[in-house]
């Protein structure tokens, strides 16, 4: 299939969703219609809400500010501390052997459930959101820099000491960039995992961001105000999404190309 | 075989070295790679060693190369014994070796860089040799946009250029096409030419064995495999490797050798 065609199908497969969406919530059309839009709000007043926001009251800006610092934030310093961690436990045998059920049992908890003790701790700020999001993304990406130091393909490691490198030599250019390439998938999902951290913090106890505004919504049943957000919300994570995918390119450009590849 | 006081030390010499790994992880049981091995390489010779496959030829250049410890006997390298890696000593694996993350002349001065030279002395360096292996226009390609035989060429400058005394081959050119393997087998010569060293070459292929080496190693059939026979080759020095073909005395050693081999191959498969 070519690009466009492959881009006209999902424009218009949005398109099909959209319109579902707006006949189920059109007011007459059925007998359920009144609580179809208290359980989906409606499309033209998702689309007012959003107008509101952007350019008629030009309120959301804050908001929307505040979250999108607190899920860089935790996506950021996540990211680098999973990074950390996963070379220095993939490198270091006894320090990896030692943790290896403590990180276990961290990654097998509920995380999420710390969004009130953050609270409490760093208040109701931005900070907590920070760590709660960097819970969640340091996790994904730090198994995944494990695992990626582990696979270091044993010969080029070995090729690569007969060549005289020392040991510090090795881990920036061997196991640094053999992990990166495995870090990059798990990044698309941290970049996810970031923006539950900042939204969840917010929902449970904030006074700004996205997430405080959808549950204010949620508290008078105003279905349109939430949906709004969570598209604001979605559209943010694709465009961060994306930007991942621009660095993943530039630095792993070393990669084959997945279209050289045969299809099966 | 018998060490009788050299004048100078052996670029790598084998006495009496027992090697073997465990059967499975955690296992008392151990399985026998090498029992009782002992030969030398002198400076500047090319020895290879021919045997059946599983019988520990690449045990045998990984203890020389420092990678692996032996259980018993010694390993020296120019007098004195290998513990950790033998820094006088290049290695050609058998396998995919490059760096994929690298362009072939990243990879090529890699060993440089790591030694601390300057960037624009290695960068000539490396440019030097890929040039002399005909990959000058192919320097900043990425290991995978590279044919097998060309990334075999980039893995022997990335070797090369460090001048090793002692270069190890592990089958270097078994994955590659007749054509390509004779291409680079000349290249070999030609590079050993200019910059003379000893070499360790192990294969399994026979006519390669004769080719290059002036001097093959027989190993039995594994398990404890041990050097079955040594034969000098004689042969006048050679530009390319095809002319071997019609040296009356290689067609010799080759049947000898070969008659040596099928024996062994026949023991060793009917071994339990």
């Amino acid at each position: 299939m070519s690009r466009l065609r492959l881009r006209l199908g999902q424009l218009a497969l949005l398109f099909w969703l959209f319109a579902a969406w707006y006949l189920a919530t059109a007011r007459g059309l059925h007998g359920f219609d009144v609580q179809a839009r208290l359980f989906f709000g409606e499309p033209r007043e998702v689309a007012t809400r959003l107008w509101a926001w952007f350019v008629r009251d030009r309120d959301i800006y804050p908001h929307l500010g505040v979250t999108l610092v607190e899920t860089l934030l935790a996506f950021v310093l996540g990211s680098c501390f999973g990074l950390g961690a996963g070379l220095w436990l993939g490198c270091s045998e006894r320090a990896g052997a030692l943790l290896e059920p403590y990180l276990s049992a961290a990654n097998a908890m509920p995380r999420i459930i710390l969004a009130p003790i953050f609270g409490v701790w760093l208040g109701l700020g931005i900070a907590s959101k920070v760590a709660l999001g960097i819970t969640l993304v340091f996790f994904v990406v730090f198994y995944n820099v494990h695992q990626g130091v582990r696979q270091v393909d044993p010969v080029v490691l070995a090729s690569v000491r007969m060549l005289g490198a020392s040991r510090r030599q090795l881990l920036r250019h061997v196991y640094l960039p053999s992990a990166l390439a495995f870090t990059f998938g798990s990044l698309h999902s941290a970049v996810g995992l970031a923006f539950v951290g900042a939204v969840v913090g917010e929902y449970l106890g904030s006074a700004m961001g996205v997430g405080y505004l959808i549950h204010q919504a949620e508290g008078v049943f105003d279905a349109s105000t939430v949906v709004a957000g969570i598209l604001l919300l979605t559209v943010c994570a694709l465009c961060l999404d994306a930007g991942v995918a621009r660095v993943e390119q530039r630095l792993l450009h070393w990669r084959p190309r997945p279209e050289l590849r045969e299809p099966l | 075989m018998q060490p009788s006081a050299p004048e100078a030390p052996a670029a790598l010499s084998y006495r009496e070295v027992d090697c073997s790994y465990a059967a499975r992880a955690g296992l008392r049981q151990r399985h026998s790679v090498l029992r009782g091995v002992s030969f030398r390489v002198q400076p500047h010779e090319f020895v290879t060693v021919i045997g059946p496959t599983g019988c520990g030829k690449s045990t045998l250049l990984h203890l020389g190369a420092g990678l692996l410890a032996q259980d018993a006997g010694e390993v020296e390298s120019f007098g004195l014994p290998v513990q950790g890696l033998n820094r006088r000593a290049g290695y050609m694996f058998q396998a995919e070796s490059l760096m994929p993350w690298r362009t072939a002349l990243g990879n090529v001065l890699a060993g440089l860089q790591f030694r601390g030279l300057g960037r624009a002395e290695r960068e000539q360096r490396g440019h030097a040799l890929l040039q002399r292996v005909g990959l000058a226009e192919f320097a900043h390609h990425h290991p995978h946009q590279l044919s097998g035989g060309m990334r075999k060429r980039v893995a022997l400058a990335q070797t090369l250029v460090l001048e090793p005394d002692l270069l190890l081959m592990d089958e270097p050119f078994s994955a590659l096409d007749a054509q390509t393997r004779e291409l680079m087998q000349n290249q070999l010569l030609a590079l050993r030419r200019d910059q003379p060293c000893a070499a360790l070459l192990v294969t399994h292929d026979l006519d390669e064995a004769v080719a290059l080496g002036d001097r093959v190693v027989v190993l039995s059939a594994g398990p404890g495999s041990h050097p079955i026979g040594e034969f000098a080759v004689e042969r006048p020095a050679l530009n390319d490797v095809s002319e071997a073909r019609e040296v009356p005395a290689l067609i010799e050693l080759s049947k000898k050798l070969r008659a040596l081999l099928r024996r062994e191959v026949l023991e060793g498969s009917r071994a339990p």
